[in-house]
């Protein structure tokens, strides 16, 4: 496929840390447990999972912040998993990130025009004047005056700080933006503008996302398709409309249920499970999601379910689905 | 079922600075009935959590609660709860009243058991004994879904996820029975499934105990899941109220009817959402004699930019206040 963006096999990314006192014993905690996805040019890819399921750390892994412990980026058909930060620099061009949180991501002491015109800088692109001419049009993309160009983030709401932070992303043209709880931190009424803002970006320069959000319904309107994570392993993935219609892993069922609907005649009086998340300490056996799986059998502990195709491209990694 | 347990009227808050003085809760009236859920949402600084507090007299300076009665008929007697001594309001906090919040660690004592903490507030409330107290604590936290209780009551709050964290808070807000729980962002520092764990067990009291629930929350979508009667605050004030499947479904208010069209939902793709243009006011920010909501009101009028519309009976049971629907003119979004 000459489109695909972004391709990644096994990766895999662990942390080590020690047990209590006193055994002091080294854990290691695998954060990203070899996961392998393809994203399309002009594509959204949603990864949806709860805390700790390991899907911020994918992201950074992606973008090489963190070293991967094994599995291959291929990023525009360049293998860059152990390139050097020289050799990383040209790559990083074209692969941008927007955090949750846009004001703890800027200097709080730079101008507005200065956050997006420094990754201009850092790669030698134009002049500071036209830097800042280039910087006023993409302040007006994101539904900003060229006019806030010379004042602090800090004066700005959370939702306008967001948009400073995705025409920072944008400065460079990136082939492909990862956004890592983009809205989570807004107000209800804000994140609908931010979302049409996502997309409508997207229509205009062609790059692809990868959406990654707690928030499936969010995820479900921004995506293409959807991967599920738990535990660091990618559970499930498919088209958005085959995942929220016809989810086939216990854990995606179980997650989708879980969702307060905003309709008071659909109410769920008792379908939730009684479990909590599992915390593994060490490698896993068998699936990941066996502890809280009301159809675990014994297979599960045993063996681990590959991810495997079933239909259409829809991939789910249970024995029984 | 109509039998009031809180009525409050006209409740005022403002947050006094140096040279300003910063309203933050604007003339909010509701009542509560016995067995009842209300819901209140809002944005940030729509002044949901101070409503919430001042119910307690829960705010610090320089916030104070200018006016309002808040009567409590949970009690022997009514009572004002804004009125009374703080040592009367300290008898009825903790044992009629209840009140849980987002942040389950900050609300817990890190160098005190899970076990010592609840029976702590059996003691002190019920005059427990140390055993009878320690028992109760086990059937508590077996009531709120906590495995291995009699073992877990030893183990400090660290311990704990934070579903379970926020299940020992519930197992302690209720530990006295109360007639009303205050539940300020209960779920919203949890994993769905979590939430939904702890959205099942709040109804489950409701039912057993017949206690009532003031339910703070900015997500839709716990609100429709949980509350009997919604309202909806904006920039301090309530500005529509009523029973939950009116205002989800035949919305009265511009806000309101926006807010619950912006929410992706799971099962429609559309290509692109309602928006609200602009963004909420920061809390304080007065706009002298107009409607708050008029700068981002896409049905707006001549009319409200001049007069703030007073909360008003629309439709039975459904109040707005909105000149728009005043007159009848609303349109769906």
């Amino acid at each position: 496929m000459s489109d695909t963006v972004l391709e990644i096999r096994d990766l895999t990314k662990s942390f080590a840390s020690r047990s209590a006192m006193p055994s002091r014993t080294k854990i290691e905690n695998i954060a990203v447990n070899k996961v392998s996805f393809a994203v399309s040019a002009a594509e959204t890819l949603g990864i949806v999972g709860e805390s700790g399921c390991g899907k911020s750390t994918l992201a950074l892994t992606i973008m090489r912040l963190y070293e991967p412990d094994a599995g291959k980026i291929d990023f525009e058909g360049i293998d860059i998993t152990r390139l050097n930060g020289r050799e990383l620099k040209p790559v990083r061009r074209n692969m941008q990130l927007v955090f949750q949180d846009p004001l703890a991501a800027f200097d709080p002491r730079l101008r507005v025009d200065q956050i997006i015109g420094e990754p201009l800088e850092i790669h030698g692109i134009g002049t500071l004047r036209s830097n800042r001419d280039y910087a006023a049009s993409l302040l007006r993309k994101v539904g900003l005056y060229p006019e806030d160009m010379h004042r602090l983030p800090s004066e700005f709401s959370g939702g306008q700080q967001q948009r400073i932070g995705i025409a920072r992303a944008l400065a460079l043209k990136p082939r492909l933006l990862i956004c890592d709880e983009p809205v989570s931190a807004l107000d209800v009424s804000v994140q609908a503008q931010i979302l049409n803002l996502l997309r409508d970006l997207q229509d205009e320069f062609g790059f692809s996302y990868i959406f990654i959000s707690h928030n499936i319904a969010i995820t479900a309107f921004m995506s293409n398709r959807i991967g599920v994570m738990y535990l660091g392993k990618l559970v499930e993935m498919g088209s958005t409309e085959s995942i929220t219609k016809n989810p086939r892993h216990p854990y995606t069922k179980e997650l989708l249920a879980a969702i307060p609907e905003p309709d008071p005649s659909i109410r769920d009086n008792n379908i939730y499970s009684k479990s909590e998340p599992t915390e593994f300490e060490g490698r896993p056996t068998g699936c990941v999601f066996r502890m809280r799986c009301p159809i675990a059998q014994e297979i599960c502990a045993a063996e681990e379910p590959p991810l495997r195709t079933i239909d259409n491209g829809h991939q789910t990694a249970c024995h029984f689905a | 079922m109509s039998e009031i347990l809180l009525e409050v009227e006209d409740l005022n808050a403002q947050f006094s600075l140096e040279n300003d003085c910063v309203p933050a809760v604007n003339g909010v009236s509701f009542s509560i009935a016995k067995g009842e859920v209300l819901g209140i949402v809002g944005e940030s600084g729509s002044g949901k959590s101070v409503t919430a507090l001042s119910l307690l007299r829960l705010i610090d300076p320089p916030g104070e609660i200018t006016a309002g009665k808040a009567m409590f008929y949970g009690g022997d007697e009514p009572i004002d709860l804004l009125q009374v001594s703080s040592k009367e309001l300290q008898k009825i906090a903790g044992t009629r009243i209840s009140i849980i919040f987002q942040d389950a660690m900050a609300s817990l004592n890190p160098v005190l058991s899970v076990g010592f903490q609840i029976a702590e507030t059996l003691r002190v409330h019920r005059g427990l004994t140390r055993k009878a107290a320690k028992e109760h604590t086990i059937y508590l936290l077996e009531r709120v879904g906590i495995a291995n209780a009699a073992k877990r009551s030893g183990n400090y709050p660290h311990e704990f996820s934070g579903g379970m964290r926020q299940r020992v808070l519930i197992a302690m807000a209720i530990a006295c029975q109360p007639k009303l729980l205050i539940a300020d962002e209960p779920t919203t520092a949890l994993d769905v499934t979590i939430q939904a764990q702890i959205l099942s067990l709040l109804r489950e009291f409701t039912r057993d105990f017949g206690m009532s629930i003031i339910l703070i929350s900015h997500d839709l979508g716990v609100i429709a899941q949980l509350a009997d009667k919604v309202a909806v605050m904006y920039a301090g004030r309530i500005v529509e109220s009523g029973p939950v499947d009116l205002i989800f479904h035949n919305p009265q208010h511009p806000y309101t009817q926006a807010l619950a069209a912006s929410i992706p939902r799971l099962h429609e793709y559309p290509t692109r959402l309602v928006t609200i243009e602009g963004s909420p006011p920061r809390a304080g920010t007065e706009d002298s004699g107009r409607c708050s909501f008029y700068p981002r009101c896409s049905q707006r009028i001549d009319i409200c930019a001049e007069k703030r519309p007073r909360l008003t009976k629309i439709l039975p049971k459904q109040f707005a206040s909105c000149w728009v629907a005043q007159q009848g003119a609303l349109a769906d979004v």
